[in-house]
């Protein structure tokens, strides 16, 4: 039995750009430092209420894709924002975009990626 | 590297004054920004300067009335939470939002800035805007404390 339409989770996905002084980051190092970044800001029960997950993160183009609660928009985009290290290093996580639609937000990030 | 507002310069020159005697560092044609942790300095430097900067957050009502006044206005940086982790960035956190509550109470003006000194640090209109989002402003007041006007 399917959930009624006004119980269903509105899901918003977050493009992230990151940027490293020690080089390109690996998926790896880019959701440990995602993911201490959301526990830091948010807390365990932030990130719960949030619904945060990291999905997917490019390593030749250095950009992730975060997905989350409509509700907890800004906070999870706050969290990124105040990243400050990955591996070991300085490093920036710059929020690009946010989207409904993970295929919308996918087709941005190529087009950027190509300017 | 400092945001500040949007037709504006995008380095401010900020001065950090015990007394008055320092307020002679304020560099003319520049933003200038008073930064003391003692707020009577500050209500001092008020008609000196464009930008008043308290790096503990600490309130005075009256600095806050006088600054909206005034038409000066209050920074807050974002690169005070992004050297904090843990408990310290909590207590600040709920400082700058308690902060924030008086100054939007108050009509005090409120500038949101980077405070990056390097390349990894700036962040872009939008990311500020966040910030102010998360502090307890409204999206415009959020969209008026970075663009400037």
């Amino acid at each position: 039995m399917t959930l009624k339409p006004t119980l269903r989770e509105n899901k918003r996905y977050v493009a992230f750009k990151a940027s490293c002084e020690k080089g390109k980051l690996r998926e790896e190092e880019a959701k440990r430092a995602v993911y201490s970044g959301l526990l830091g800001l948010l807390g365990e029960l932030g990130i719960a209420r949030t619904r945060a997950r990291f999905l997917e993160f490019d390593e030749e183009k250095q950009t992730g894709i975060v997905q989350c609660e409509r509700s907890g928009v800004e906070e999870v985009k706050a969290a990124i924002i105040l990243i400050s290290e990955a591996n070991g290093g300085k490093a920036r996580f710059e929020v690009v975009r946010t989207s409904g639609l993970i295929k919308k937000l996918k087709a941005f990030l190529e087009l950027e990626s190509r300017a | 590297m400092n945001n500040a507002e949007k037709n504006e310069v995008k380095e401010f020159n900020e001065v950090k004054a015990a007394g008055s005697r320092d307020f002679n560092k304020a560099v003319k044609g520049k933003f200038n920004v008073l930064a003391s942790e003692n707020n009577e300095v500050l209500k001092q430097g008020l008609k000196r300067f464009e930008a008043l900067y308290n790096p503990t957050y600490a309130f005075d009502i009256d600095l806050l009335q006088k600054t909206a006044i005034n038409e000066k206005k209050m920074l807050v940086k974002v690169s005070d939470l992004v050297h904090t982790r843990g408990m310290t960035r909590a207590r600040l956190l709920s400082k700058m939002i308690f902060f924030m509550r008086l100054c939007l109470k108050y009509k005090a003006r409120v500038l949101i800035a980077s405070g990056a000194k390097n390349e990894f640090e700036e962040k872009n209109k939008n990311e500020l805007e966040t910030i102010g989002i998360i502090l307890g402003m409204k999206w415009v007041e959020a969209k008026k404390a970075v663009g400037g006007s």
